[in-house]
């Protein structure tokens, strides 16, 4: 770019000089072509960001044990900056990762996939579609207002009122209402025998406060009942929270405060802790998981595999409106590959949503033994394209893993038949894409694996606005709402299990690998842990 | 003439041109597809979701009445909010501002100390030293693209060397020298482009003016070589070099994105990057027009420098 | 102006024979683009692999026997790629140019050689053209069609026409002033005849040049682009595309950012030598442009 400026100045210089502009002709067209450089050089540059990245290792058996002790600072850094403290909107996982310890839950769940109590001690399936939660009598909210069950009521009001326009409220579908039996007493009356409601509430529910959310903006000023209280947000560099001291749970949090900042930078971020400055990351670079590991400066916490990656096949259009072009696919797909290739080992292979940990984990995959391209070019025939076809997999420059996955599918399909083009759709016209219905495949993460209505049921029911296959299979269907209302937890194996099978073999999404998301800290931080609902639990951390 | 006239004539007609700026960034981001509420939303749009936050952000209006609505807050001092994290525009301009301009003026200023006096020693002994490194400098460092110098430097003397940070940024209030040392390499980067062209452009200036009449003349009458050089050759052969600082500071405002990009520093290009990519429109808007006024400024600055030298008399 | 005047009767091959002797600068960078140009049309035979495949059994393999270059994190040969990458860098600089030459001379010749109104018709869209800024025009037109090498082509050309139109124009100008070409014109030479074998032979030398320059920028538009990935798409492999996605290993396997970024290094300096070699012969003061 300079060098063409260069000889335009040159040329311009030599025509005053010659006296065939005036100085005044001069100037004006040094000061045009100047501002449109600058106007070029500024906003027309859409560069490509840093994308995200997973960041995981192998599966590590359970925390070392001590008593934990009181008190310490943590400063904790995430990919991504937090947004929007108002639990309703769960806009951002970004902004979970920080609210989620501000406000409490009726129920939570372990990393051992059991549901144990938070603001409600226990609870039991009184009839097929009433549940009874008894609530802990010690709870306060931030502002001062004792904790009741009139709150979880609010709550819950707040998630369907239509104009508010809840996000999460799709989760609580078949709930049809909430009574309050009396202050610690609360039921929630849903559809008969909605097995999901327990997963849901220690997914997606935090009690909220009524009167903090009509006298303060929720969005910049969360109150709620959680280990840690809101002290100050300064816009685009930290969030700082603070002990709650009448916290329901006695003794807890053993942290004072926990700070929060967001690094987008692998690098920035690791080097951040390694320095000591940040006390627990996200995410290192992948590439760097063994070489840390061995160095053993820095902690690799217990991770899972909560963290799926699935190819999403648009259904609705050729070619991929014939199943058997979807099946070639899953046929010709080598999961160890993109494990290794795409993720450095730090990922599971895995034909399902769930992780192998999760007890309604089933194990079932119609495709085993793929690759095999054979069966996938038999499959090709079968369909009408005995000559092979043409497919273009949309990925996102600013996700390099995205871009990675489709150059390798290109690689692993080729001997099948299938020609694909990996083309380039920056993030908000892949969004568009997706909406529209216009691509024919693409990659994604989902981070709702708690429980298989959380992904399943989204990504495959014909009625949910998160079918972005744009599949409809009545079969399927029937199958997802069976599974939906069984509550008995050895029917729901079964039912899920047969949810795995018809999502595979019609295969909007098909699961590639499962990513092992861990959390790295200095050495003398325990009780950090990778948990099934990726909350991240500050109230368990403490300092050796 | 008056100079206040003449700077008020100027200042009028930028008028005009930010205007236009502003038209023009308005349009074509809302021409290019990409919805701001998606991208917000993510994958758990929904219809109704999308249309709250259409809601919420304004875009339900049609766009002259956006374009009017941004304008009049603009006139009064609001530049509007970011659509992600509702910061003000302005917080998120005055945070920024400061580090692009540090990395224009340190990549300004290492370009200016090199290329100009080689530039200068070369033309005056041709075929010397000066004149081959001059070549090979001016050659070399528009052959080399930005963006792949960056990943050398970094390569070589952030993870080689280990002695600068290869990416990152400190504040210049935390830490001088930290701030320098994080300002190190994205400067060098960008000072390599700037000084190639300005080495080359000091020297072919030079050289044509060395050969013209008048400096025989002053040779003639005796004055002393460095005399002749500097007080009358360079003030002569600057013009084009003003004129290409000039351009090259506006493309440097905003166009040290690449740059900001590969060293991860919070800057003005990065935001308008990340914030074009997200439709963040108040941000991209705010920033377009911003870097447009700096421009402007640098223009008027570049006039008052050519009146200082006065060039009217060394035409023909 | 006496060198122009003698020129105009030697036929255009010796000049460029004498020019090349004369400057050792063009000699050098025609020598080295030949080189460069040869390595790319014969990449496929040259290349010791095919440059999309992948080896998932040797990822980040060093430079050696095998892999000249070393190869990336997916096993796919560097130098291979860096060789089938040239021929997209070259393509997209001689397609662009060439489309910007086919146009912009003739524009700038008549507008240059006809004068007056035809003139202004003819100059005042280039003008306008030439303020829009490269990278936004690039940068609208990718989001809006789609990227690749063909958009990429296209675009350059358009954002090139206007330069060449006007250096065209400027040269046209300064040759029909000179006295052998109204020598010409009154010996009854028609106007095409005019513009054919007197104009256009004389006038052609800095448009050559900037021709060479352009095609150095392209090849850096092109790798820019492809760097922020609204250029070449994979896997076809591109030189700018190849130092993307080799920032995240470099650590590890830095000759993946090291070869393709010199490849493009010696492309665009062997256009810019040539470049300058030309205009030191043909037009050490500046006085032609």
């Amino acid at each position: 770019m300079s060098r063409l400026q260069e000889e335009q100045v040159a040329d311009l210089v030599a025509k005053f000089k010659r006296g065939s502009i005036t100085r005044r002709e001069f100037i004006a067209a040094v000061s045009v072509l100047g501002g449109l450089t600058a106007v070029g050089g500024t906003i027309a540059t859409l560069l490509k960001s840093s994308g995200l990245r997973g960041s995981l290792t192998g599966p590590v058996p359970a925390a070392a044990a001590g008593m934990p002790k009181r008190g310490g600072t943590l400063t904790a850094a995430t990919i991504d900056k937090p947004v929007n403290m108002d639990p309703a909107f769960a806009e951002l996982y970004s902004s979970m990762q920080v609210y989620q310890n501000i406000f409490s839950k009726l129920v939570y769940v372990d990393r051992n996939y059991k549901f144990v109590p938070g603001l409600a001690k226990s609870w039991r399936q009184v009839n097929a579609t009433t549940w009874e939660f008894d609530l802990v009598d010690n709870a306060w909210f931030h502002n001062g207002d004792k904790f009741s069950a009139a709150d979880v009521k609010y709550t819950f009001d707040r998630l369907f009122d239509k104009k508010l326009g809840a996000a999460n409220a799709v989760f609580f579908t078949p709930t049809e209402g909430v009574e309050v039996v009396n202050p610690t007493r609360v039921r929630i009356v849903t559809k008969p025998n909605w097995g999901g409601l327990i997963p849901t509430l220690a997914a997606v529910l935090e009690v909220v406060n009524k009167r903090a959310i009509e006298s303060a903006d929720p969005k910049l000023q969360p109150v709620g009942t959680g280990p840690f209280r809101f002290l100050e947000w300064v816009k685009d560099d930290h969030i700082t929270l603070e002990r709650w001291d009448k916290y329901f749970k006695p003794g807890m949090p053993p942290l004072d405060r926990v700070i929060f900042k967001a690094i987008a930078n692998d690098t920035v971020r690791l080097t951040g802790l390694q320095k000591g400055e940040i006390n627990w990351i996200e995410q290192v670079p992948l590439q760097m998981v063994d070489q840390l590991k061995k160095a053993g400066a820095i902690k690799a916490n217990p991770n899972g595999a909560f963290f799926p990656d699935l190819f999403l096949i648009n259904c609705t259009k050729p070619p991929f409106d014939k199943v058997e072009v979807r099946q070639a696919l899953s046929w010709a797909l080598d999961r160890k590959a993109i494990a290794r290739l795409v993720w450095f080992g730090q990922a599971m292979p895995s034909a399902e949503a769930l992780a192998p940990t999760n007890p309604l984990y089933s194990g079932v995959d119609p495709y085993e033994g793929a690759p095999n391209v054979a069966k996938a070019k038999a499959l090709l025939a079968k369909a009408g394209y005995p000559q092979g076809l043409k497919a273009i997999f949309a990925a996102q420059p600013q996700v390099p893993t995205q871009v990675q996955v489709g150059q390798l599918i290109q690689q692993m399909t080729k001997q099948a038949g299938i020609d694909i083009e990996v083309r380039s759709f920056e993030s908000a016209r892949w969004f568009e894409e997706l909406a529209t219905k216009r691509y024919d495949f693409t990659s994604t993460y989902w981070s709702a694996t708690l429980d298989p209505e959380h992904c399943y049921f989204p990504l495959g029911h014909s009625q949910s606005p998160w079918n972005f296959a744009g599949y409809k299979d009545e079969q399927l269907d029937r199958a997802l709402e069976k599974f939906r209302f069984t509550v008995d937890p050895v029917e729901r194996k079964k039912a899920y299990a047969e949810v795995v099978r018809l999502t595979a073999l019609g295969a909007p999404v098909v699961f590639q690998v499962n990513f092992l998301r861990t959390y790295w800290t200095q050495s003398n931080v325990e009780g950090v842990a990778t948990l099934p609902s990726l909350e991240l639990r500050m109230e368990d951390a403490w300092y050796a | 003439m008056g100079l206040v006239r003449f700077f008020a004539r100027r200042i009028l007609l930028t008028i005009p041109v930010l205007v236009g700026m502003s038209v023009v960034v308005f349009l074509l981001l809302r021409l290019v597809p990409g919805d701001p509420a998606q991208v917000i939303l993510g994958l758990r749009a929904t219809p109704e979701g999308l249309a709250a936050v259409h809601r919420d952000l304004g875009l339900d209006l049609p766009w002259h009445r956006q374009y009017l609505h941004w304008v009049g807050n603009f006139l009064s001092g609001d530049l509007g909010q970011d659509y992600r994290s509702h910061i003000p525009v302005a917080v998120l301009l005055r945070q920024r501002l400061p580090v692009t301009l540090e990395l224009a003026a340190l990549s300004m200023l290492v370009s200016l100390c090199t290329a100009i006096p080689l530039g200068v020693a070369a033309a005056v002994r041709r075929g010397g030293a000066a004149d081959r490194a001059a070549m090979l400098l001016g050659l070399a460092g528009i052959s080399i693209p930005d963006f792949w110098l960056a990943i050398m430097l970094i390569l070589f003397v952030a993870l080689g060397l280990g002695v600068l940070p290869s990416s990152g940024f400190m504040p210049l209030t935390q830490n001088l020298v930290g701030n320098l040392r994080s300002m190190a390499l994205p400067s060098l980067t960008l000072a390599a482009g700037l000084a190639a062209v300005l080495v080359r452009m000091t020297r072919a200036s030079m050289l044509d003016v060395l050969s013209r009449e008048y400096i025989k003349f002053a040779r003639a009458k005796g004055l002393r070589n460095r005399v002749v050089v500097y007080r009358h050759a360079l003030r002569n052969a600057a013009i084009p070099i003003i004129t290409l600082l000039g351009l090259q500071s506006g493309y440097l405002l905003g166009g040290a994105v690449i740059v900001e990009q590969v060293f991860d520093l919070p800057g003005l290009g990065s935001l308008t990057v990340t914030a074009t990519l997200e439709r963040n429109y108040p941000v991209v808007q705010a920033t377009a027009l911003l870097i447009g006024l700096l421009f402007v400024v640098v223009n008027i600055a570049t006039d008052l420098v050519y009146g200082a030298l006065n060039p009217r008399i060394r035409v023909g | 102006m006496a060198s122009t005047e003698a020129a105009a009767y030697y036929p255009r091959v010796l000049r460029i024979g004498e020019i090349l002797r004369r400057s050792r600068m063009a000699s050098a960078g025609l020598t080295l683009g030949a080189v460069l140009v040869a390595l790319a049309a014969f990449a496929p035979l040259v290349a010791t692999a095919d440059p999309t495949a992948m080896d998932f059994n040797a990822p980040f393999a060093r430079p050696g026997l095998a892999h000249p270059f070393g190869a990336d994190n997916f096993g796919r040969d560097v130098f291979s790629r860096v060789l089938f990458g040239y021929r997209t860098s070259l393509l997209v600089a001689a397609g662009s140019v060439g489309l910007a030459l086919l146009f912009g001379t003739p524009l700038g010749l008549v507008a240059g050689f006809v004068g007056g109104i035809t003139d202004h018709v003819i100059m005042r869209p280039m003008d306008a053209l030439m303020a829009f800024p490269a990278i936004l025009l690039t940068v609208s037109f990718a989001g809006v069609v789609g990227a690749s090498t063909g958009v990429l082509i296209v675009v350059i050309a358009v954002v090139y026409l206007p330069i060449i139109a006007r250096t065209m124009r400027a040269s046209t100008l300064a040759v029909r002033a000179e006295p052998f070409v109204e020598g010409a014109r009154s010996r009854g030479a028609s106007p095409l005849r005019l513009m054919a074998r007197h104009v256009v032979p004389n006038a052609m030398d800095p448009v050559l040049i900037q021709a060479s320059v352009l095609m150095g920028i392209a090849i850096l538009i092109e790798a820019a682009l492809s760097f922020i990935g609204l250029g070449t798409q994979p896997p076809h492999p591109s030189l700018g595309l190849m130092l993307a996605d080799g920032r995240d290993i470099m650590r590890d396997a830095p000759w993946v950012v090291i070869f393709p970024g010199l490849a493009i290094v010696l492309a665009v300096l062997s256009f810019n030598l040539v470049a300058d070699g030309l205009r030191d012969v043909l037009d050490p003061r500046g006085a032609l442009r």
